[in-house]
């Protein structure tokens, strides 16, 4: 549909273009009487065939395709593809015309039959007449979007989740000898109104326990155990805190509880699963960001709009990550192309709400939100901020987490080499070589000169490098869409066409010339001003015609001629089909000879914007002449002396005497056409780039944004556009029924800025790639003030209240709406919130404002009567049991075995043998690793807000069978050997104190030496001469498994 | 939901202990072992007796008496043709080589999957013969199966939302055409529980030879939101079936039972201390589920176990349906000892992978219907014969159907079609030699009685005692279903 289309606008564009002012100045004198004849016409036949026809589908029922032709306006304004319905006076021109006579796809009416001859004619000589109406075709509701107006009221708004954040008091209590923070008096002033009391302190060595697991996801070593109930200082604990939040495992812990938020996976999920290979930067920035302690807001800023706040800091654009981490379908057919966006939007959208605000917008797709204020209108306004946004991969200065040592010192070696071999070849054969050369040179070189453009004169998105040819190499991440503005100086008068060059490299892909990944580019506008040096006069435009070129990729779309008709954009210069990996160039005649006596400077601008991205021009040249266009040749057969250079040869060749300097620059460009001297240059301009991977490296990043690169997808051959310019408000969530653009907005129940909307809405400076709307999004949405800020702030604070102490003051995370249980403790929310913003969005002073209250610290001691009023513990009067999540129970293992490779960062494996932490499992979504889907990991598909945790026996089956844990229980043997010799005895306490941290009492450890002894001597009756180590790493096998070792009380 | 009242023994909501408590957690199980230590009062042990057994795979009542206990779905992988199995449509050989446009002018190039290789309307390369009782027109595909329509309930009229394998898949399984919801058999084993505590209550089995997974790989057998204890157990067809089953080798049972009595005399003693918390006792009792497991799952599975007639029953051995006599076997083997949901696949990926019968129709159908027809029609036969027909729900079908045009290639094929699938229901609650809707006379559209996949989930749940509109989770702020807000019981196929 893409070319066809294209193709299509570009002829309207034309049109209209020209015959348009003409229209507007003189109106056809029949233009009454032809307007009576059309609305009779229409009367009597037309309105008969379109409403039996079309307007069930475009403007009745339905409106597809946001085509409504019920009226004149809307079928003037046509429908989304921006193409008028008619051109009023022009039957074949006409887009209505050319679909029902089958001239363009799709043929309409859509699956039936062709229109008959006479209601052909009918319809032509209507448009003829200038289509007028005589009324609309059906009687509309007064609001195309009836269906969407639940109002938001003011009754709405007491809810106490969309009120502005209170300032709430920790209450005073009497006889409070327990509370350790204002958080302990919230809690405990709960308490008392139900006649609870709480749990002390637990002991130390839990404590120490209980930090590390919660904050770092590993246990503490023995020492640091021993270390810590030993501690004098009364600062001891805040100590602690303070040590493990500056441990970069703190990041890999907190990251991973985001991903549950941020549905993060690391494959498409659907038809095929493709793994997305450079996902895993989205996890690194999350790690990176908790333990950089990024401010909360900024944190979800970048998320949502890193590429705008800060395109320049790769860790914001790593952030954006989050927008399509979500799952895609890889198989398309054109009818699903559209509802697979919406979807895609949806969950964009979605899971940016449930995330950071906790409300669940995605029920207003098809309907006003039954529970809560968002009404279906506000849905597809939120959702339009992210009508633009795909999934990129771009190249970032990212270290990949992978460079091998010693790869910077071997290229340096051989780049040394490559350079003396080169100079050599200068110093011993260049000037011979050259002396022949210009004594051959028989006449004046060349018609052409080349025009080199100073450093100075070049303006380009890419780095465009000055070569010895005079040619320019672009360089570097190749930009989706780029622009290059080349300003050259020349004496020369009479100049009659324009050349340019595109030349091979090795550099490039399959050697070019274009810098996409086939070696094409396709240059889709060309552009030649001239001024007067002596600035007399202002520049002026040249008029080009006439282009001529030694390959072109066809006819019509991707000609020479192309580069010059009235897309600039999608229609161009292009060579692939036969052009690939040679040398081309293209001549363009000059409308009139250009030149200015005292020289003349001349700007190019060659424009590279086609949809199929990063097709830009990899070498070029650009020449002129003053030759008669026609006959010029477009090659010659010598190599060509730019300008300066065609000077110096002149004078040498006439016997001459020129100056070191200009003999040398003569020499160089002399030596960039031999053969031998460019392999050389090649081969150390490939090491050069090399040694810049070495030292600045780059890694191709997933990103979310807009403007950029789209990652390629299977339907991409069958047109799948991967986004559509514009959001419509969708009756029932259906594509089939839009009604009318939906512009960016915000949810009316958390705005509350007296100027509205345009308080965030922001225009995108000149330039920009983006749309701003993330951006503004991002703004409204932590903005404490005026919009969804305090609601943020709550959901954020409730998420860190939920890890620490095992369920949310909220207890449905991701859902804060009207169906969302009470708080069990609204003020303290409120206060913590507030403490929150107040503190500048900290994450980490959040954790420490909780773990040193009382309530966090306290025992998990059982009590019958207080558990008779409270038995599910809502109010904390004790610390509720917690089995550890799946990442920290396989990371506890790996640790205490003494087998965990603490490397942070970097691509992920599937490997189950693996021993890096947990969280760098490759997460690919139809083959979760098996010990995270047996211990609960919610399946990446949709944001969790929660984590069950499920007891079932293929759990019991992984202790006891599974190889891996069967490889930690060896290591820990090794270890327990290592630390207690032969003796069983000491061998069980060091199994203890590593595993569990403390000493075995004296029945355990009479039960493990009678089981050590026993399963030795089985081990030794079979034959074994291992069976003591067998024997040990049952134990150790033992220790993983006991309740003790996955649950933290 | 009823089950909602259910209130456990030792103070947890029932959210917290269906997430938490065990596989057949046994509260029960665990009252008597707790017991036996020592460690609960009598009075308590009492109160934890009387209670209904917890846990999210505890067997859990039914909203009004099932017709199944079970269900064995033979999923044909790919799509197969209405035309060329149970939908007789003599009218094809009258239209054969004309255009489908002209019978029914909607349709288009773009109904099926590839619009360059639309052909004219195509006769069934097979022959139909009347079978049973009923008299059912029955394909040359099915000479086993043929004995047994008076078993069949035949739906006619479905339809489906996409013609794309994958939509179409989850939309079968799930209800939604897209990825993330629970499908049949989560929902199942959500709201029924398991019958057993020593196998997996929801089994999958794949395509074993080679041939990949059907379009969506594991998402097909999802538990989407719930829990993910409720997604299907894939067997693999390669090595062990099941992770982790296989004690590690150096060690006899003796000395794993050994190293078990350790490790639970060491739990019983730290539960001592934490006597109120339900969870440390679930993984005690779980610890010994687990050992059974090792020797029950394997039972199951063991097809080795059956009598030689029953080996020739099903086709075992036999080249170009051993597998899926395998399989069939295995099914019966696991659902009489109490396993809830079976899907088996016919067919892996795509193309001629599967019944995805773009090319050549009359090979890829032939081909697949020798490797399925003897083992399905055994396992009707040996399900009857051991009285678990009445209570196993036997369902065949696909996630679309197929054009009644051919689709141009060098032997011609057809493309898939939304508009029309026939599926049939077998066993418990099932009125046999019944067939339900009709499509048009090519078997082009269903036109009479149509049937939306929510009418077969609805109908699938009603057999197995489920209201439709009663079973719900609650899920990111509202409360969702296997049928969303539609979905009717097919009273007419119910006996």
């Amino acid at each position: 549909m893409g070319s066809r289309l294209s193709t299509f606008l570009l002829a309207v564009a034309l049109g209209t273009g020209s015959a348009a002012p003409a229209a507007a100045a003189d109106l056809d004198p029949a233009h009454a009487e032809k307007m009576a004849a059309g609305r009779k016409l229409f009367r009597d036949q037309v309105r008969g065939i379109l409403v039996k026809n079309c307007v069930r589908c475009h403007g009745g029922e339905e409106t597809q395709s946001a085509f409504d032709l019920t009226t004149r306006e809307g079928l003037l304004k046509g429908g989304e593809y921006e193409v008028p319905g008619v051109e009023p006076g022009n039957a074949d021109d006409s887009w209505l015309y050319q679909l029902v006579t089958h001239v363009e796809e799709p043929k309409m009416p859509e699956e039936a039959s062709k229109l008959r001859p006479e209601q052909l004619a009918h319809l032509r000589a209507w448009i003829e007449l200038g289509a007028p109406y005589d009324g609309p075709l059906v009687e509309k509701a007064a609001s195309a979007v009836a269906w969407t107006e639940r109002e938001v009221t003011a009754e709405d708004r007491q809810y106490w989740a969309f009120q502005p954040l209170r300032d709430a008091k920790p209450p005073d209590l009497a006889d409070d000898t327990w509370s350790r923070t204002p958080v302990d008096r919230f809690v405990l002033e709960r308490m008392r109104r139900d006649g609870l009391q709480p749990n002390p302190s637990a002991d130390r060595r839990l404590l120490v326990r209980r930090a590390y697991l919660d904050l770092i996801g590993l246990p503490p070593a023995p020492e640091e155990v021993e270390a810590f109930e030993q501690d004098p200082d009364p600062q001891a604990y805040e100590k602690l805190l303070d040590r493990l939040l500056a441990s970069p495992h703190y990041g890999e812990r907190w990251a991973r509880h985001w991903m549950d938020v941020a549905r993060f996976a690391e494959s498409e999920g659907g038809e095929h699963d493709y793994d997305r290979k450079y996902a895993y930067h989205y996890r690194d920035f999350l790690i990176q960001a908790f333990n950089r302690d990024l401010p909360y807001d900024q944190f979800v800023k970048w998320q949502l709009a890193g590429d705008e706040f800060a395109p320049q800091d790769p860790l914001a654009m790593m952030a954006t990550g989050f927008l399509t981490a979500g799952t895609f379908p890889t198989q398309l057919t054109e009818r699903e192309f559209e509802q697979a966006r919406y979807d895609q939007l949806d969950d964009m959208a979605g899971t940016a709400a449930v995330a950071f605000l906790g409300l669940t917008v995605g029920c207003a797709r098809c309907h006003d939100h039954k529970f809560d204020p968002i009404p279906a209108r506000d849905y597809y306004r939120f959702v339009a901020h992210f009508t633009t946004t795909i999934r990129s991969e771009l190249q970032l200065p990212v270290a990949p987490g992978g460079e091998r040592p010693g790869a910077a010192e071997q290229h340096r070696g051989l780049l040394a080499q490559r350079r003396a071999e080169r100079e050599r070849f200068e110093r011993e054969q260049l000037p011979a070589l050259f002396q022949t050369y210009v004594a051959g040179l028989g006449r004046a070189p060349g018609d052409w000169e080349l025009l080199e453009v100073p450093p100075a004169g070049i303006q380009a998105a890419t780095r465009l490098a000055p070569q010895p040819d005079g040619s320019l190499l672009a360089e570097g991440p190749v930009p989706a869409l780029d622009e290059y503005t080349l300003t050259v100086r020349t004496p020369r008068k009479g100049m009659t066409a324009l050349r340019l060059e595109a030349l091979t490299h090795p550099s490039l892909p399959r050697g070019g010339p274009g810098r996409a990944p086939n070696g094409n580019f396709c240059l889709g506008d060309i552009g030649l001003t001239a001024a007067p040096l002596d600035g007399s006069q202002p520049p002026v435009e040249v008029a080009l015609r006439d282009p001529r070129a030694t390959h072109q990729q066809n006819k019509d779309a991707l000609s020479a001629a192309a580069s010059l008709d009235a897309d600039p954009n999608n229609t161009g210069w292009a060579v692939d089909f036969g052009g690939i990996g040679r040398d081309q160039a293209v001549l363009f005649a000059l409308d009139t000879p250009v030149g200015f006596a005292g020289g003349t400077e001349l700007k190019v601008t060659l424009r590279f914007h086609h949809f199929n991205s990063r097709h830009a021009i990899g070498r070029l040249r650009l020449s002129i002449t003053s030759a008669d266009p026609s006959t010029v040749p477009l090659v010659s057969d010598r190599p060509e002396p730019p300008g300066n250079v065609a000077a110096v040869l002149r004078t040498l060749r006439a016997g001459g005497q020129v100056d070191g300097a200009a003999l040398g620059a003569a020499q160089r460009w002399f030596a960039a056409t031999l053969p031998e001297w460019r392999e050389l240059t090649a081969a150390i301009e490939k090491l050069e780039r090399k040694q810049a991977a070495v030292d600045v490296p780059t890694t191709t990043v997933q990103v979310g944004s807009e403007g950029v690169p789209k990652v390629k997808h299977h339907a991409d051959g069958r047109g799948y556009p991967h986004f559509y310019p514009e959001t419509y408000y969708l009756k029932r969530g259906d594509p089939s029924q839009k009604e009318g653009v939906a512009q960016p907005g915000f949810l009316q129940i958390l705005t509350s800025a007296p100027d509205a909307e345009r308080h965030w809405s922001l225009d995108p400076p000149p330039g920009a790639r983006t749309s701003y709307r993330r951006r503004a999004l991002a703004e409204w949405m932590t903005d404490i003030d005026y919009g969804a800020g305090p609601l943020a702030a709550r959901v954020m604070v409730n998420r860190i209240w939920q890890q620490h102490l095992g369920r949310g003051i909220v207890a449905t995370a991701n859902d804060f709406g009207h169906q969302a249980p009470p708080p069990t403790h609204p003020e303290l929310l409120e206060w913590l919130a507030a403490d929150f913003v107040r503190g500048g969005w900290r994450i980490k002073a959040l954790h420490k404002r909780i773990m040193t209250s009382a309530v966090y610290l306290q025992s998990s001691d059982w009590d019958a009567e207080r558990a008779a009023i409270d038995p599910e513990n809502l109010l904390h009067w004790r610390r509720s049991v917690r089995r550890l999540e799946a990442e920290a129970i396989r990371d506890q293992m790996l640790a205490v075995s003494g087998q965990l490779d603490a490397k942070l960062y970097g691509p992920g494996t599937r490997d189950e043998a693996m021993r890096r932490r947990s969280i760098y499992f490759f997460l690919k979504r139809s083959q979760v690793p098996t010990i995270l889907q047996l211990f609960d990991l919610p399946e990446p598909l949709v944001s969790q807000g929660h984590r069950p945790t499920t007891t079932i026996a293929p759990q019991a089956l992984l202790f006891m069978n599974n190889p891996q844990v069967r490889t930690c229980a060896s290591g820990l043997a090794s270890r327990v050997t290592a630390a207690a010799g032969p003796s069983d005895d000491a061998a069980v306490a060091a199994a203890y104190r590593l595993a569990l941290g403390r000493a075995p009492t004296g029945e355990e450890l009479r039960r493990n030496t009678a089981f050590l002894t026993g399963q030795a001597e089985s081990y030794r009756a079979g034959g074994r001469a291992d069976a003591r180590e067998l024997a040990l790493a049952d134990l150790c096998q033992v220790m993983f498994s006991l309740n003790e070792f996955v649950f933290l009380p | 939901m009823p089950r909602q009242q259910a209130v456990p023994a030792v103070g947890w909501t029932r959210r917290e202990l269906f997430e938490r408590a065990g596989m057949g957690l046994g509260l029960v199980g665990l009252a008597g072992l707790l017991h036996r230590q020592g460690l609960l009062g009598a009075a308590r042990a009492a109160n934890a007796d009387a209670s209904p057994r917890g846990g999210p795979l505890a067997t859990r009542p039914t909203h009004f008496p099932a017709r199944a206990r079970s269900v064995i779905w033979l999923f044909i992988n790919g799509g197969p043709s209405q035309v060329d199995t149970w939908d007789y449509k003599p009218e094809l050989a009258k239209w054969d080589g004309r255009e489908l446009s002209e019978f029914d002018e909607s349709f288009s190039k773009f109904t099926g999957f590839f619009a360059d290789a639309v052909g004219q309307v195509m006769k069934s390369p097979f022959t139909f013969q009347r079978q049973g009782q009923c008299g059912k027109w029955v394909s040359s595909l099915f000479p086993h199966l043929a004995r047994h329509v008076d078993k069949m309930a035949f739906i006619h009229s479905g339809y489906t939302a996409s013609n794309n394998h994958s939509p179409a898949l989850f939309m079968m399984q799930s209800g939604a055409p897209r990825m993330g919801f629970p499908c049949v058999g989560s929902w199942l084993t959500y709201g029924l529980g398991a019958e057993t505590e020593n196998l997996p209550a929801f089994v999958v089995m794949s395509d074993p030879r080679g041939r990949g997974l059907p379009k969506g790989n594991s998402l097909n057998w999802s538990a989407g939101f719930l829990p993910s204890i409720y997604q299907g157990t894939w067997l693999k067809p390669k090595g062990n079936p099941i992770d982790n089953l296989q004690r590690p080798a150096h060690m006899s049972d003796s000395q794993q039972r050994r190293l078990m009595d350790l490790l639970q005399d060491l739990n019983v003693d730290h539960a001592r201390h934490y006597e109120f918390e339900p969870e440390l006792a679930a993984r005690i009792e779980n610890f010994e589920l687990a050992y059974r497991m090792q020797f029950s799952a394997p039972e199951a599975l063991d097809v080795g176990a059956e009598p030689a007639h029953i080996h020739q029953l099903y086709g075992v051995g036999k080249p170009e349906c051993d597998h899926v006599a395998r399989q069939c076997l295995i099914a019966r083997r696991l659902v009489e000892r109490g396993t809830r949901c079976v899907q088996i696949y016919s067919g892996g990926m795509e193309n001629q992978l599967s019944w995805d019968g773009h090319n050549d129709i009359q090979g890829n159908h032939a081909g697949f219907a020798a490797e399925t027809d003897q083992p399905i029609a055994a396992l009707l036969e040996d399900l009857a014969q051991r009285g678990l027909l009445d209570e196993t729900l036997v369902i065949w079908g696909g996630e679309f159907g197929r054009l009644p045009i051919a689709q141009k290639a060098q032997k011609p094929g057809r493309d898939h079609n939304p508009h029309a699938f026939t599926c049939w229901l077998a066993g418990g609650g099932v009125n046999g030699g019944a067939s339900y809707g009709q499509t048009d006379e090519l078997g082009y559209k269903s036109v009479v009685d149509r049937v939306s996949v929510h009418d077969l989930h609805a109908t699938v749940l009603h057999l197995m005692g489920i209201d439709h509109q009663r079973l719900t989770y609650r899920y990111s702020g509202r409360d969702f279903r296997l049928t969303d807000v539609a979905g009717n019981v097919i009273d007419q196929i119910l006996a």
